[in-house]
C-alpha cells in the first residue's frame, strides 16, 4: 500500500513564559492509503498538537510531514490554507456547524471551496440525512449534526478525514453510530480517516493504532482483522 | 458584610472591564462622541457670541452710533452728555470719499477721532505701524493693506468738500468690521468701498461737510458722529435681547433729546426765512387787491361807455329805418303818381292821336266827317295838367327825405368816431393792466421759490446705528442661527445610535455572562445584584465618557467652527472664548447615561428573569431561521451560496441590523445634506441671474416715461450693433399686504405678452413648465406665495404707492432673489386705471463681452437713455458669501465618517467577536484570507447599500429641514437635491465601508483556528 502520510521527527515546542513546552517530541509514524487510523493518548499526551499539525492548522517547530510526498512542514500560511481546503476534511469534537445555515447548506459550505466535491446531497443521504436536509443545527440532535459534520468533511473529497474527538460530545449509542458511519465512508470512499481520541478502547476498530504518551508515539500496531464497531464495548 | 459585597463588586467590575476592553472602549467611545457633538455643537452658538462680545467689549465697540444730516454741535453734544446710562461720548467724522488704488477709482470710508489710544471707543488694533499723531497721517484697513497700501505711502483722497494726502503710519483692525471682505456701502464711485482709513478730527473737518452747512448752521464746529458707550452694557453680551433692551433704554434717552434739538433747530432757521416771505407774500397780496379793483372799475366803465355808444347806434338805426320807411313810402306814392300821368299821358296821347285822325279825316273830308270833339280833348288836357300838377308836390316830398338821409350819415360818423376813441382808450388800459398782471406773476412765483426753497432746508435727521445696523454683525448673528439648528438636529442622531450601540454591546455581555449571572442567582445574588453589575458598568463606562465628551467637545467643536469662520469670513482678533452652559452639559449627561443604562436595563430585565437553573446553562444557540427573502424564490434562487449566507446573516440579529442600518444611513443623509445645501444655496444665483433673468442688463430711467417715448428709445437702442432685444417695463416697489407684517416685493408691468418671455423665464414652480403669462391675473414668486400661503386663483392685496388693490394669481413661478409680481400692461391698467408709464427696461446683448459692454454704456450715458447695470456683476457678490457654506458641508462630512466609523467599527467588532468559532470553523475549512474577509466583509457591504439608499430618503429630509430653516425671507435656496449630492453620499458611505473593512482585517486574522474550536460558543 501507499504511503500517505510520514511523521519524521516532530517537534513541537510552545514557549510560555521562560518555559519551553515540548508538545511533541520527535514524533514519527506513518500512515497509509485509505486506512481507518486511531490515534490515543491521555490528555496531554500531543494528540492534538499532532492534529494540528496534520491538519495544517500549525507549523511543527522541527521535523518534516510528508503527505502524499510533500514536507507539509515548509508550507507558508498560504499553502497551508490551500492543503486544508483540498486534501483534508474535519469532524470536530462541538461538531462546529455554522448555526444560520441549514444541513445541506452547510455541507455546500465546504464543497463548493473544494477542487473535487462531491454531490452534497448525495453525501447527505449516504450519512442517512436525506429528510433533514432544510433543518437548521439547532433543529438537529447531537449525533444528527455529528452526520452533518462528516458530510461537510466528505463532499469536500479529501485526503485525508481528520475526526477530533467525534464522539466526545455524544452519548454512547450515537457515538458508536457515528464510528460506524466514519468507518463505512472510509470504505465507501476509499478515504484515509484519522480518528483522535482518549479511549482506548476504539482501538480494535482501527486499520492502524498509534499511541501517543508525553509527545512521543509509544507504541504503533497494525490490525489485521479490525473488529466492526458494533462488536466493540466500553 | 457589606463592606466585603461592596470590594467584591468592584473587583467584579474591574475584571470585567479588563476582560472586555474593546467593549467597554466602544461604549465610552459612542458615548464619548455623542456627548463631544451635542455639549460640542450647542456651546458653539453661544461660544461665538461670547468671542464676538470680548472682542467687542475689548475694543470698546460703541454701543450707539448716532450720525447727524446736519451734524452735531459743541451744544448738542453738551445737552446729552449728562444723560444716565451713558459711558463715554466721542465725537467725530465719518464720510465717504474716493482714492485711487492701481489706477482704479475707488471708494473709501473716512473715519476720524479727536485722538487715537487703547481708551477710545470704537478703538483700532494696530496691525503694524502707530496711530496718526497729526493731522496728515491715517492708519488703514488691513483690506487696504492686503490691496498694496504699505506704511509709508501716501494716499489722496477727495470727495465734493475738497481732498487731500495723507500719510500711511498704521494698519489696523477696527472693531466696527468683523466681516472679511465686506466694507459697505458708499455714495460716490462705484458704490462700494474697497476699505476705510481713519484719521484725526483735526483740520480735516473740511472733508466731512459741506460748507453751507455751517453756513446755516452758523457754527464754526459741528461733528456728524457720536459714539457712545452705555455705562454697563459690557455685562451684558451684545448678542442678547437683555443688551438689546439695555441699550434701548439709553438709546431712547438720547435720541428723544437730539430729536428735540434737531426740530428747534429746523424751527430757527427756517423760522426767519419764513418770516421775510410773509412779508414778501403781504405785499404780494396788496398789489393784487390793488389791481383787481382797479381792473374792475375799468371794466366797470369800459362797460359804461360802450352801452352809451350803443344806445346811440340803436337810435341812430332807428332813425334809419324811419328814414327808409319814408323813403320808401314817399317813392311808393311818387311812383303811382308818375304811373298815373304816364297812364294819363297815354290814354290822352291816344286821344290826341285819335282827334288827330279825325281832324286829318276832317280835313281830307270835311263834310263827311262830323266834327271832332276838340273841348273834350281841351278837357282831357286841363285834367292832364291838373295831374301833372299834383305829382309835382308829391315829388318834392321825396327831395326832402334824401336831406333827412344826410342827416342820418353825419351822425353815424359822430358816433363811429366816439366808438373808434373808447377802442383806443380801452387798449391803452388794458396792456397797462396786463403789465400789471404779469408783474403779479412773476411775485408770486418768486414766493412760491422761496417757500420751496424754505422747505427744502433739511430738517436735521439723526439716524441711530447699534448691533442691528452693522453688517458684519448682522452676518454673524445669522451665521449663529444657522449653526444653532444645525446642533439642534445632528446630535439627536449620534444618541440614537449610541443607545443603539450600548444596546446591542450590552446585549452581548448580558449573554455571554450568563452562566456567571445564573451561578450567582444559583449562589442566592437577588436578581438586582446581578443587574447591579451591569447599571454599574454602564455607568462607569458611560459618565465618564460624557464627562470628557462634555469637556473634549466644549473644546473642540466651538474652537474649531470659529476658528474655520476667522479663518474664511470674518476677522476677530481675539482668542476664542469657550462658553459652556451648565444646562446643556446637564442635559448631556442626562441623555448620554440615561440612554445608555435604560437600553442596559432593558436587556438585562429580559435576559434575567429567567430561572437561575436556565440562566446557568449555555444559551441555546440563536436558531437559525428563514428570512422573508427565502419565501420568494424568485430572489433567492439567483442569488449564490455565499450571498445566501451574507442575507442570512444580516436578518439574524435584528437590533444590529437596524443599527447599522441607521447609523449608516445616517452617514449618507448627513453627506446629502451637506453636499445638498452646498449645492442649494450656490445654484441660487446661478439659477437666478441665468435661468430665470434671461436677460443681461438692465436699464433704469430716472423718471417714467410715456409708453411712446419709450417706443422711441427701444427703436433707437434696437438699431444699435450690442442690442439683440430690449423690453421696456414698468418696475415698482410695492408692498404686498399679509396679516401681520407687509411683505416688500417688486411688481413688474410688461407691454408684451410675448416679448417679456425672452426675459424672464416664467416657469411654473410646481410642475415646471412653461406658464403661458394672460390679462386675468398676476404671475407670483414660489417664496412669496409661500409667505402668504396662497395658491393659483387666490387674490392677494398690493399697495402701490400706496393705493391699495386686490389682484388674482394666476400662476407661481420659479424665482429665488425677492418678491416678484409680473402683471401683463392690460392688468394693471384694468386694475389702477392709469395708464401705463415706463421706468425700466431688460435688454439682451448680443454678445456679452466687455467691449460691447463698455460701448453700449457710454452711449447710454451719452443719450442719457437711463443707467445700465449688468446682472452677471450682481450675481457675483453673493457667490463670495456662499463660501461659508463650505464650512458646514466639512462639518458634516466630519460627522457622518464620525458615524460611519463608530457604527460599523462597534458592529464588526461584536460580529467578529460573536462569530469567533464561525470563522475559525471557515478558516478550518480551507476558505482563503480574501474568502474569509468576504464572508464577514460583505454583510458591512450590503448593510452600507441598504443603509445608504434609506439614507437618501432621511438625507431628503434632512436637507429640506435644513433649508427651509436657514432660508432668509428674501431668497428661496433651490429646494430640489440634485442627483449628483445623492451619488457623492453613497459614493462617500461605501468608501468609509470600504476603509472600515480594511481595517478590520487584522482583527479576522487574529482569529485563531485551533483556540476557537476548543470551546462551546
Amino acid at each position: 500500500m501507499d504511503v500517505l502520510i510520514q511523521f519524521k521527527n516532530i517537534v513541537k515546542s510552545y514557549t510560555m513564559g521562560d518555559i519551553t513546552i515540548n508538545a511533541s517530541d520527535g514524533v514519527n509514524f506513518e500512515v497509509n492509503k485509505g486506512e481507518f487510523v486511531v490515534i490515543v493518548g491521555a490528555s496531554g499526551a500531543g494528540k492534538t498538537t499532532i492534529l494540528n499539525l496534520l491538519g495544517g492548522m500549525d507549523s511543527p517547530t522541527s521535523g518534516s510531514i510528508l503527505v502524499d510526498g510533500e514536507n507539509i512542514a515548509l508550507y507558508d500560511e498560504k499553502q497551508l490554507t490551500e492543503y486544508r481546503r483540498n486534501d483534508i476534511g474535519f469532524v470536530f469534537q462541538f461538531y462546529n456547524l455554522i448555526q444560520n445555515l441549514t444541513a445541506l447548506e452547510n455541507v455546500e459550505l465546504a464543497s463548493q471551496i473544494s477542487k473535487a466535491p462531491l454531490d452534497s446531497r448525495h453525501v447527505m443521504e449516504r450519512v442517512g440525512l436525506e429528510s433533514r436536509l432544510f433543518n437548521f443545527p439547532a433543529q438537529l440532535s447531537g449525533g444528527e449534526q455529528q452526520r452533518v459534520a462528516i458530510a461537510r468533511a466528505i463532499a469536500k473529497n479529501p485526503k485525508l478525514l481528520l475526526c477530533d474527538e467525534p464522539t466526545g460530545a455524544l452519548d454512547y449509542q450515537t457515538g458508536k453510530a457515528i464510528l460506524a458511519l466514519l468507518r463505512e465512508m472510509c470504505e465507501t470512499y476509499q478515504m484515509t480517516v484519522i480518528v483522535i481520541t482518549h479511549n482506548s478502547a476504539l482501538a480494535p476498530m482501527a486499520d492502524r493504532v498509534i499511541h501517543l504518551r508525553s509527545g512521543k508515539v509509544y507504541a504503533m500496531e497494525l490490525n489485521e482483522n479490525p473488529q466492526p464497531i458494533e462488536e466493540i464495548e466500553w | 458584610m457589606v463592606k466585603v459585597k461592596k470590594s467584591l463588586y468592584w473587583k467584579n467590575l474591574r475584571k470585567s472591564i479588563a476582560k472586555s476592553k474593546s467593549r467597554f472602549l466602544s461604549i465610552f467611545f459612542i458615548v464619548l462622541l455623542g456627548a463631544a457633538f451635542f455639549a460640542g455643537l450647542r456651546n458653539t452658538p453661544g461660544s461665538m457670541m461670547t468671542t464676538m462680545d470680548y472682542y467687542l467689549d475689548k475694543h470698546s465697540y460703541a454701543d450707539l452710533t448716532y450720525i447727524a444730516s446736519l451734524g452735531f454741535s459743541m451744544d448738542d453734544i453738551e445737552a446729552i452728555k449728562d444723560i444716565e446710562g451713558i459711558d463715554k461720548i466721542e465725537y467725530g467724522y465719518q464720510f465717504d470719499a474716493l482714492t485711487q488704488f492701481n489706477n482704479k477709482l475707488t471708494g473709501i470710508k473716512v473715519y476720524t477721532s479727536e485722538s487715537f489710544d487703547d481708551q477710545m471707543i470704537n478703538h483700532p488694533l494696530l496691525k503694524e505701524g502707530r496711530f496718526p499723531l497729526d493731522d496728515k497721517e491715517c492708519i488703514v484697513d488691513v483690506e487696504l493693506n492686503k490691496l498694496g497700501t504699505q506704511i509709508g505711502d501716501h494716499i489722496l483722497i477727495y470727495n465734493d468738500q475738497g481732498e487731500k494726502t495723507f500719510e500711511v503710519v498704521g494698519v489696523v483692525d477696527d472693531v466696527r468690521y468683523v466681516a472679511k471682505t465686506d466694507r459697505g456701502t458708499n455714495t460716490l464711485g462705484d458704490g462700494t468701498n474697497a476699505g476705510y482709513i481713519e484719521i484725526l478730527n483735526e483740520k480735516n473737518a473740511f472733508l466731512a461737510m459741506p460748507q453751507e452747512l455751517y453756513d446755516l448752521r452758523d457754527k464754526d464746529i459741528l461733528y456728524n458722529q457720536l459714539s457712545v458707550t452705555i455705562k454697563g452694557a459690557k455685562e451684558y453680551n451684545v448678542f442678547s435681547s437683555e443688551y438689546d433692551d439695555f441699550i434701548e433704554n439709553v438709546n431712547t434717552k438720547i435720541k428723544s433729546q437730539l430729536s428735540l434739538r434737531m426740530s428747534d433747530l429746523y424751527d430757527d432757521i427756517t423760522s426767519q426765512a419764513q418770516k421775510e416771505l410773509d412779508e414778501a407774500k403781504k405785499e404780494y397780496q396788496d398789489g393784487l387787491n390793488t389791481f383787481q379793483s382797479s381792473k374792475n372799475d375799468f371794466e366797470e366803465k369800459i362797460l359804461e361807455a360802450k352801452i352809451q355808444l350803443i344806445n346811440a347806434k340803436m337810435s341812430l338805426s332807428q332813425k334809419e329805418a324811419e328814414l327808409i320807411k319814408a323813403q320808401s313810402i314817399a317813392s311808393e306814392s311818387a311812383k303811382d303818381s308818375l304811373s298815373d300821368i304816364q297812364k294819363t299821358t297815354q290814354e290822352l296821347r291816344k286821344e290826341l292821336e285819335t282827334l288827330r285822325k279825325q281832324l286829318e279825316d276832317f280835313q281830307k273830308n270835311p263834310i263827311t266827317q262830323p266834327s271832332p270833339d276838340v273841348q273834350v280833348i281841351i278837357d282831357r288836357l286841363d285834367d292832364i295838367s291838373e295831374t301833372l300838377e299834383s305829382t309835382t308836390g308829391s315829388l318834392d316830398g321825396v327831395s326832402q327825405l334824401a336831406d333827412a338821409n344826410l342827416q342820418l350819415e353825419n351822425a353815424k360818423l359822430k358816433i363811429q368816431e366816439q366808438e373808434n376813441k373808447l377802442s383806443l382808450e380801452e387798449l391803452k388800459t388794458r396792456n397797462q393792466l396786463e403789465k400789471a398782471q404779469a408783474d403779479l406773476d412773476d411775485g408770486l412765483k418768486k414766493i412760491t421759490d422761496a417757500q420751496d426753497e424754505i422747505n427744502a432746508i433739511p430738517k436735521g435727521q439723526v439716524f441711530t446705528l447699534t448691533r442691528h445696523e452693522n453688517a458684519g454683525l448682522v452676518n454673524y448673528s445669522s451665521n449663529i442661527d444657522s449653526i444653532s439648528s444645525i446642533a439642534n438636529v445632528f446630535p439627536l442622531m449620534f444618541f440614537l445610535v449610541s443607545a443603539l450601540v450600548s444596546l446591542t454591546t450590552m446585549t452581548r455581555m448580558v449573554e455571554e455572562q450568563r452562566s456567571q449571572s445564573g451561578t450567582l442567582r444559583a449562589l442566592g445574588y437577588s436578581k438586582w445584584d446581578v443587574i447591579q453589575q451591569y447599571v454599574v458598568y454602564v455607568i462607569f463606562a458611560t459618565f465618564f465618557a460624557c464627562l470628557l465628551g462634555i469637556v473634549g467637545g466644549t473644546q473642540f467643536f466651538p474652537r474649531i467652527i470659529i476658528y474655520l469662520y476667522n479663518l474664511m469670513l470674518f476677522q476677530i482678533d481675539s482668542p476664542i472664548m469657550i462658553s459652556s452652559d451648565l444646562m446643556i452639559a446637564f442635559q448631556t449627561l442626562f441623555i448620554s447615561v440615561f440612554v445608555t443604562l435604560f437600553a442596559t436595563l432593558f436587556v438585562c430585565v429580559s435576559e434575567l428573569n429567567l430561572l437561575p437553573a436556565v440562566l446557568m446553562r449555555p444559551k441555546a444557540p440563536k436558531l437559525g431561521k428563514r428570512i422573508f427573502i427565502e419565501r420568494i424564490p424568485f430572489i433567492w434562487k439567483r442569488l449564490s451560496f455565499n450571498q445566501k449566507v451574507t442575507m442570512r446573516n444580516i436578518f439574524r440579529y435584528k437590533k444590529r441590523f437596524f443599527m447599522s442600518i441607521i447609523g449608516i444611513a445616517g452617514c449618507t443623509a448627513l453627506i446629502i445634506t451637506g453636499f445638498g445645501i452646498k449645492n442649494s444655496v450656490s445654484q441660487v444665483v446661478d439659477k437666478q441671474y441665468n435661468e430665470v433673468w434671461t436677460y443681461d442688463a438692465a436699464v433704469r430711467l430716472e423718471e417714467p416715461v410715456a409708453m411712446s417715448v419709450a417706443k422711441d428709445y427701444q427703436n433707437h437702442l434696437l438699431k444699435r450693433d450690442e442690442v439683440n432685444n430690449i423690453e421696456y417695463v414698468y418696475n415698482q416697489s410695492i408692498q404686498i399686504l399679509k396679516n401681520k407684517e407687509d411683505l416688500y416685493g417688486t411688481l413688474i408691468v410688461y407691454q408684451s405678452m410675448d416679448n417679456i418671455q425672452n426675459f424672464v423665464s416664467f416657469t411654473d414652480f410646481y410642475s415646471h413648465k412653461e406658464i403661458k403669462p394672460n390679462d386675468e391675473g398676476i404671475i407670483l414668486s414660489a417664496k412669496t406665495a409661500e409667505l402668504l400661503n396662497v395658491g393659483v386663483d387666490d387674490t392677494i392685496d398690493i399697495s402701490i404707492s400706496g393705493e391699495k388693490y386686490n389682484v388674482k394669481i394666476s400662476a407661481i413661478m420659479e424665482n429665488y432673489f425677492m418678491n416678484y409680481i409680473y402683471m401683463s400692461q392690460t392688468l394693471y391698467e384694468n386694475v389702477t386705471s392709469q395708464s401705463l408709464k415706463v421706468n425700466h427696461a431688460f435688454v439682451i446683448m448680443k454678445k456679452l463681452d466687455q467691449s460691447y459692454k463698455t460701448s453700449l454704456e457710454t452711449y447710454m450715458n451719452e443719450h442719457q437713455y437711463g443707467n445700465l447695470s449688468y446682472i452677471d456683476d450682481a450675481g457675483e457678490e453673493f457667490n463670495t458669501q456662499v463660501q461659508s457654506i463650505d464650512l458646514v458641508i466639512i462639518i458634516l462630512i466630519i460627522c457622518a465618517a464620525a458615524l460611519n466609523f463608530i457604527v460599523l467599527y462597534n458592529l464588526t467588532n461584536i460580529n467578529i467577536q460573536e462569530r469567533k468559532s464561525e470563522i475559525a470553523t471557515i478558516k478550518v475549512l480551507g476558505f482563503r484570507k480574501k474568502e474569509v474577509y468576504d464572508y464577514i466583509f460583505r454583510e458591512n457591504i450590503l448593510l452600507s447599500v441598504i443603509g445608504s439608499f434609506i439614507g437618501m430618503f432621511f438625507g431628503y429630509v434632512l436637507h429640506q429641514f435644513i433649508i427651509r430653516t436657514v432660508e432668509l425671507d428674501m431668497t428661496m435656496f433651490i429646494r430640489e437635491l440634485n442627483p449628483l449630492s445623492y451619488v457623492i453620499a453613497v459614493i462617500m458611505t461605501l468608501g468609509f465601508t470600504m476603509l472600515i473593512n480594511l481595517t478590520m482585517r487584522h482583527v479576522l486574522n487574529k482569529v485563531d483556528m485551533v483556540e476557537s474550536l476548543k470551546s462551546i460558543e
